[in-house]
């Protein structure tokens, strides 16, 4: 973290907000190929998610028994499955589900942990020692594991995956947050801020938050693709996606037993599974030596 | 800079890799090579290849057994295990015919009220206890004692007193005549157990089960495996076996697999020798391969569609109705099932006494638009999205099924063909302890599931009403099928008792309280290195002939 040098009060408050230069970060990302490599990545994915319904031949559960376990061809790049339904079209429509599940599990864990990290770094003090102390608890506990328990006791189905991974995964941006505020909080232009009379809550969101916003970015991009793996590590134990839904996790599963006969079917959603997942790391890596360490 | 620090990290890690695979591969290269260069100089050449006496067989187990108790709770870990360790009173064979087997004879007086066993007089358990009427006596006492957790408890409930007559004679006394009796105490789980051993172990005993079987136990490594040792005393094996003595192999090992395709891959690996085969696919890769026996077993089995007769609409018999209507059973047999079975169309699998050709033509046949009649005339409006509503309520459903394959295709080929009616469909799969668990709460609208028993009986067991909260799930109840089953349970004469079932299908199939899908074909794998191993009933494999071909 780059420590602002001078007074600032004598800076805009955009220098304040982001005290660190617009120059250094584009010098680096030229040195970082992995930037890139990341950043296609997880674009081809973003852009599978949102044009789903236009680049899939078919519609994801379209029966075709006719047209059962047929390999790949012209017609159907990725081959079909036991029901004659379209290996293409369901990873696309897989690539959906688990860019609507990263997204939503991560930001079901960010904001909490976030709110309480920012809460508990800035005030210090007993509220930190609660919330810091209830955390460690929390994340002593393995999270898979815990996340199997939440599900095996509420059901499984997407929903409770992205709660059980929701909820562990919150410890982790409580800790981030907590650490850069309290180190935060004790600049100068905090002390500033809060010696002209600015709110509290305003100088928690408009002062200390976005100069933590690259650390935070980077670990949201790193977690977007751990939560994938691990929503994926659910829904092919079973406990995550029900079928029909076409959730990589479940295609895995479901095309493991065919592996000698049917290749295709494991490959494709392994395939993508496994590069979105690199995508995400080599992005969040990238990102990381960018914007400077966090 | 981050970046620089990841190469030293894999350089690492690939260095760490190869010095292990070099350290597995020097500590295999010495040990195996001496052992197989002393084998082939102390074995006279001509024997190699051939069957020799001695040696393990592995099966593979989906289940761990939570005990091997036989009164204790009943799974498929035990149905597998209990056989090998205990043996029972009759032997039931694959078309239900009665063989003698600890009992020599047997005897039902005039009124069918006494059944009284003479025993084999030679018979000891693993603990050197004599097999007598006593032990008899005391194993079902027990059994009854302890029955509410057994699945069976139904079969020996009208017994007043169980009675030894001398050393070697059993009497049975009933309330009423019981036409289960005899699946019934042929089942592992009526298994003639050591009472010395209950006396000295007490709750232990289903760690250390102490039986007259062909095996007795030797080792279990919890989560790992259950060995047997053969049990050298042995001298009373049962109807389908030609070795009635000692079985010739010195073990018999139980691998815990969970996972079909792991046990599938330790098969290919020959780490294990028989596993039971579930899937299409599998089954596909094993007949290509050399020397793997494939067998068909009986388990008098039926897949269905139970409903949830307690939970508005199923409660309405013209949408159960309309909902048969909406399912192409054989394709479901071809794609979902991958052709490993046949279209069931009665309540009773066809193995089964009480299976009647001729209640085929009664069956509901596939005609989605007939579907759609039926539920019209169930009061029901197609939406503009093509649901179905009746009083403000869309009809739709979630198929509560268990993780087991190939329950997941089925359901997602039933899902299909109910969508094309216009009925949405969920899925929740869960594992079969919690399936039962939720259906036997009555928490579902519709399960997939399957019975496999060894009795008619079985409909009353699952549909009967005074089994309503235990195992009737689909909380039936039918006082004229109730009347009929009530008959059947006094029934002595096999061929009246199965003319009744007969007539209780017929009332079945008015009501449908299931759809009946499909009958699997269960198929068990068994190695090319084991020889002579016997599918017996329910899926056994007895293995008192068994030898094992050591291969150079």
């Amino acid at each position: 973290m780059n420590v602002p040098t001078a007074f600032p009060l004598r800076r805009g408050r955009r220098a304040m907000a982001r005290p660190r230069s617009a120059a250094r970060p584009r010098r680096r990302t030229r040195r970082t190929p992995s930037l890139w490599i990341g950043a296609f990545l997880v674009g081809a994915l973003f852009l599978a998610a949102l044009l789903a319904p236009m680049l899939a031949p078919t519609p994801p559960d379209l029966m075709q028994p006719e047209l059962r376990l047929q390999p790949p061809s012209l017609e159907h790049p990725f081959g079909t499955d036991i029901f004659g339904r379209d290996m293409l079209s369901r990873v696309l429509y897989g690539a959906r589900l688990a860019v609507q599940v990263s997204i939503a599990t991560v930001t079901l864990a960010a904001i909490p942990g976030i709110a309480l990290g920012l809460l508990a770094g800035f005030h210090h003090g007993w509220t930190d020692q609660v919330l810091a102390r209830i955390m460690d608890v929390w994340m002593a506990f393995p999270g898979l594991l815990l996340a199997v328990v939440l599900v095996a006791r509420l059901g499984p189905s997407l929903s409770t995956a992205i709660l059980a991974l929701g909820v562990i995964g919150a410890p982790t941006f409580f800790r981030l947050t907590r650490s850069s505020a309290l180190s935060g909080s004790t600049l100068l232009y905090i002390e500033a801020a809060r010696s002209v009379g600015v709110s509290n809550r305003r100088t928690i969101v408009r002062h200390l938050l976005p100069n933590m916003l690259s650390p935070l970015i980077v670990l949201v991009t790193l977690n977007l693709g751990a939560t994938l793996l691990a929503v994926s590590g659910l829904s092919f134990i079973g406990l995550g996606a029900q079928p029909p839904q076409p959730e990589w996790g479940a295609l895995l599963a479901a095309g493991r037993d065919y592996m000698d006969t049917a290749w295709w079917l494991a490959l494709a959603p392994g395939l993508a599974i496994t590069l979105s997942v690199i995508g995400f790391n080599l992005l969040g890596d990238g990102l990381r030596d960018a914007l400077g360490r966090g | 800079m981050k970046r620089y620090t990841h190469i030293p990290t894999i350089t690492a890690l690939i260095v760490v890799l190869l010095m292990a695979i070099l350290a597995m591969s020097a500590c295999a290269a010495p040990t195996a090579a001496p052992t197989s260069g002393e084998e082939a100089a102390a074995q006279p050449a001509d024997l190699a290849g051939t069957s020799v006496d001695g040696g393990v067989v592995t099966r593979a187990l989906t289940t761990e057994p939570s005990g091997l108790d036989p009164h204790g709770p009943p799974g498929s870990g035990q149905n597998v295990i209990l056989p090998y360790i205990f043996d029972t009173l009759i032997y039931l064979d694959g078309d239900n015919a009665l063989h003698p087997f600890l009992a020599e004879s047997w005897e039902i007086s005039e009124d069918g009220r006494t059944i009284t066993f003479t025993l084999r007089p030679d018979v000891t358990f693993h603990d050197g206890t004599p097999m007598n009427a006593d032990a008899v006596v005391f194993t079902f006492e027990r059994f009854m004692e302890l029955g509410g957790k057994s699945p069976v408890a139904g079969g020996l409930r009208n017994i007043t007193s169980v009675e030894a007559v001398d050393e070697n004679t059993v009497a049975f006394h009933f309330e009423e005549p019981s036409a289960t009796f005899f699946s019934t105490i042929a089942l592992p789980y009526a298994g003639i157990i050591s009472p010395t051993a209950v006396e000295q172990e007490g709750e232990e005993f289903a760690r250390q089960p102490v039986g007259t079987g062909p095996f007795m136990l030797d080792s279990w490594e919890p989560g790992v495996s259950i060995t047997l040792k053969r049990n050298p005393d042995y001298n009373w094996g049962p109807a389908d076996v030609e070795n009635k003595g000692a079985p010739y192999i010195d073990a018999a090992a139980f691998k815990v697999i969970p996972d079909a395709s792991s046990q599938l891959a330790a098969f290919q690996a020959g780490e294990v020798d028989i596993i039971f085969v579930n899937q299409p696919a599998h089954l596909e890769k094993l007949k290509q391969e050399e020397g793997v026996q494939l067998q068909e077993m009986v388990f008098n089995s039926l897949v269905y569609l139970g409903f949830n007769t307690s939970r508005a609409p199923f409660d309405d018999v013209n949408v159960r109705r309309a909902l048969a209507h909406a399912i192409d059973k054989q394709a479901l047999v071809d794609i979902a099932v991958g052709g490993v079975g046949q279209p069931a169309c009665q309540f009773m699998a066809s193995t089964l006494p009480g299976y009647d050709p001729a209640l085929c033509a009664d069956d509901i046949t596939y005609d989605p638009e007939q579907a759609k009649a039926l539920l019209a005339e169930a009061g029901f409006t197609q939406t503009d999205q093509g649901q179905w509503e009746r009083d403000g309520e869309i009809l739709q459903a979630t198929i509560l099924t268990s993780t087991r394959p190939p329950n997941g295709d089925v359901a997602t080929m039933l899902q299909a063909q109910l969508a094309a009616i216009g009925v949405p469909i969920e899925i929740q799969q869960l594992d079969s302890r919690a399936v039962l668990k939720t259906a036997t709460a009555g928490d579902y609208d519709i399960t997939l599931w399957r019975y496999g028993w060894n009795d008619p009986d079985v409909l009353n067991i699952y549909l009967g009403s005074d089994r309503i909260g235990r195992t009737n799930r689909s909380f039936y109840s039918n006082p004229a099928v109730d009347e009929i089953f009530a008959q059947t349970a006094r029934e002595l004469d096999p061929k009246a008792r199965a003319q009744l079932y007969v007539e209780a299908q017929k009332l079945l199939m008015q009501d449908m309280p299931w759809i009946p899908l499909y009958e699997p074909v269960n198929i068990i794998a068994i190695s090319g290195r084991v020889q002579d191993a016997v599918i017996g009933p329910m899926g056994r494999v007895l293995l008192n002939d068994a030898r094992v071909k050591e291969q150079n």
